[in-house]
């Protein structure tokens, strides 16, 4: 049981949390230095706590969430020092450590936190690997395609099913960011399978989905079709025959807007969500427009390249400030300004793709040399 | 009662706001051996409903662990319906038992159990009220919970914010204390404040006071006002009973303070008193965009207006709501 000072602490923290999920990052870093603060602290957490106790989750809890407001800082050091943090706990309570400071469900509610945060700054491998270590600990066959099935049978499994579909939907979500940049960099072999796997997944998470009528159900299964509507869309973009590509990218777009009606008309869902997924309908448009670009039909590609515009600016704004903007659409948004005219602001935004590229994926990152490339051609 | 009152006898607090509290909740007497005595039995119950996976290394190993094994695994296994059942055969219960009939008896309306349907003396009952384990889990409850409550409220004075914001942190806290800290006990609590026959439930005084506290500082000019006042704790009532439902599903893999306690709150809120919320649009820019952009481009990714025009519309929504550093306008 935490002693009193540490339960103050832990209370604090979820401010803390609560804070920065709404996207109040200063207030949120003010006040977590405020806790275990040499004076005027809002209670206390152990540098040294026991294997197992309630001490080592608060402490692990902590380091997380200065990690998750350290990425946001946007600067190399603080990403180092985040990088460092999700190092550090995965060490301690990840597949090589023997003796780990959590167990039971409480690490792997952790160790499923600490993936997500692995993806959010920007180490999807670490991410990946961690959720497919989570995956096997629960006992979830590493078969991807008798996943559903197996879960659905076992009790056992049945009862964890929700944090299942959790990291079925997570490892989707980040081969997708993983493929769009290995495409951009030139490795779209790598690209398609990523995509192929990803894929699965996304497959197998929405049959795990409740069926019913429910708002809970209905948003539910919303997100993990938008999920498996995205990936399809994303291996539309990289057939290679201009023809075959807009045919998938149509069939994509009927799915994507279905999908984002569906979206608007449920009101659980928030308008945030709707945005983001309305960015990935205007993401598709673009890819859309790149192939009437490619086709020669120039007033077909604007027309497309300025709706793809408005889909994604909102999403755009939100992550101006931050280190959650998407690779992906920083740079497909670049590209819909190049489209319709506007090469100041593409390369605007290509730079800013660039150097977060740069912050988060080394500076030498090939995508890096694509971006200098593509700004140069602007300035021609 | 205030939930503070186990929280005031730890060292932190001043000796004369730890009496001020004392003075002002019906928990305590003013004799601290009293009070001592019920926070002893608080934490005993509250140990033996611990479960394996919350014990260190040192007591998986022995030491400091009574030779009776605490029940927190037996809790959550069970049906809901047999948790006062096996919270009752505590010894912790038995001595409880003995000194609510002793000099505890305002232990009863303390938390709400004098009134004739929870007495187990009626005849004919078909289901046994169980009133004193549901007093011990009670007390369990306000002894574990009151620390957090205390911190919340803290990290809140230092760090202000909106209304929505603050029920965001509460339901977040509570979920730490009751989903991942004490999931059996919090299993309990909701049993323990549910009514015999299982089909209605109450607030619990801690949850109640914490929520009539946050909104009151929101609130704070109206507060004095008599009808306004009643209007508050009739819905930091209700939002005590939200919570103590939610907590039925503590502890269950997938179930999240945000679904699980947040949205059934700030829904409750938004429907009775949607003028309380306003803030958010006001404070959260981001928020602000999120609403009035989402329609706009519903309406060029449907067709429905020409991009361009949105693309100005947008940008209009936009310079008035985000920060200067934002990029370049679109228009």
């Amino acid at each position: 049981m935490l002693e009193i000072s540490e339960a103050m602490a832990r209370a604090a923290l979820q401010r803390v949390g609560a804070l920065r999920n709404e996207r109040l990052t200063r207030d949120a870093q003010q006040l977590l230095q405020m806790i275990d603060a040499p004076v005027k602290r809002l209670g206390t957490i152990s540098k040294t706590p026991e294997r197992y106790s309630p001490q080592a989750h608060l402490r692990e809890r902590c380091d997380l969430e200065r990690a998750y407001l350290l990425m946001r800082q946007d600067r190399r050091e603080a990403v180092v020092e985040a990088r460092k943090l999700l190092a550090d706990c995965l060490r301690r309570n990840g597949p090589l450590s023997r003796e780990p400071y959590l167990d039971g469900d409480t690490r792997l509610g952790f160790l499923s936190d600490l993936a997500a945060a692995f993806s959010q700054v920007g180490q999807e491998i670490e991410a990946i690997a961690t959720s497919l270590y989570l995956l096997q600990e629960m006992g979830v066959p590493a078969e991807i395609s008798q996943i559903s099935e197996v879960v659905l049978s076992d009790p056992i499994l049945r009862g964890r099913k929700s944090r299942i579909v959790t990291q079925l939907n997570n490892l989707s979500v980040r081969r997708m960011k993983l493929a769009y940049l290995s495409a951009f960099e030139g490795d779209t072999a790598s690209a398609v399978e990523g995509l192929a796997r990803g894929r699965r997944e996304a497959e197998e998470a929405l049959k795990l989905r409740d069926a019913g009528d429910s708002p809970r159900a209905t948003t539910a299964r919303l997100l993990s079709r938008s999920n498996l509507a995205r990936i399809v869309f994303e291996q539309a973009a990289l057939i290679e025959d201009l023809d075959d590509r807009g045919e998938a990218l149509r069939e994509s777009r009927d799915d994507l807007t279905a999908i984002l009606k569906d979206s608007y008309e449920l009101a659980t869902i928030r308008p945030r969500a709707r945005l983001i997924r309305a960015a990935v309908l205007g993401m598709l448009m673009l890819e859309q427009a790149r192939v009437s670009e490619v086709q020669g039909d120039r007033p077909t590609a604007t027309a497309l390249a300025w709706t793809a515009r408005v889909g994604m600016k909102p999403m755009m704004d939100f992550f101006v400030e931050d280190a959650d903007e998407a690779h992906g659409r920083a740079i497909r948004y670049g590209d819909a300004c190049r489209l319709t005219g506007d090469r100041r602001r593409a390369s605007l935004t290509w730079a800013r793709a660039r150097d977060r590229i740069a912050l988060f994926r080394g500076p030498d990152s090939p995508a890096i040399a694509t971006l200098e490339a593509r700004i140069d051609e602007l300035r021609e | 009662m205030d939930y503070l009152s186990f929280w005031a006898l730890g060292d932190a607090v001043p000796p004369a706001f730890a009496r001020q509290i004392q003075s002002t909740n019906g928990l305590v007497s003013q004799n601290g051996k009293t009070v001592n005595a019920k926070l002893r039995s608080a934490i005993a119950i509250a140990m033996q409903l611990r479960c394996q996976h919350e014990f260190s290394l040192s007591e998986r190993e022995g030491v400091g662990v009574a030779r009776r094994p605490p029940i927190g695994d037996r809790v959550l296994e069970a049906e809901s319906t047999d948790l006062l059942t096996l919270v009752s055969q505590l010894p912790e219960c038995d001595a409880l038992e003995r000194r609510i009939d002793q000099n505890w008896v305002s232990l009863r309306s303390m938390y709400g159990y004098d009134a004739p349907i929870w007495s187990d003396r009626v005849a004919g009952k078909r289901y046994a009220p169980r009133v004193v384990a549901r007093i011990g889990i009670c007390l369990a409850a306000d002894a574990t919970f009151a620390p957090y409550a205390r911190g919340l409220l803290d990290a809140i004075r230092a760090r202000q914010s909106t209304l929505r914001i603050d029920f965001l942190s509460a339901a977040r806290t509570v979920w730490a204390w009751g989903s991942a800290d004490h999931r059996a006990l919090a299993r309990c609590l909701n049993a323990a404040r549910t009514s015999p026959d299982g089909s209605d439930s109450v607030g619990f005084p801690a949850f109640t006071a914490l929520y009539q506290r946050i909104i009151g500082d929101h609130l704070e000019s109206n507060i004095d006002d008599e009808s306004r006042s009643g209007v508050v704790r009739d819905l930091a009532d209700r939002l005590s009973v939200v919570t103590v439902n939610g907590l039925a599903q503590a502890g269950m893999p997938g179930r999240t303070a945000d679904g699980n306690l947040f949205t059934p709150i700030i829904g409750l809120v938004a429907a009775q008193h949607p003028d309380w919320l306003p803030d958010d649009r006001e404070i959260d820019a981001e928020e602000a965009l999120a609403s009035g952009a989402a329609p706009l481009v519903f309406e060029a990714l449907a067709e429905q207006k020409p991009p361009t025009e949105i693309a100005a519309a947008l940008d209009a929504l936009r310079r008035g709501l985000l920060h200067p550093q934002t990029l370049p306008s679109d228009a």
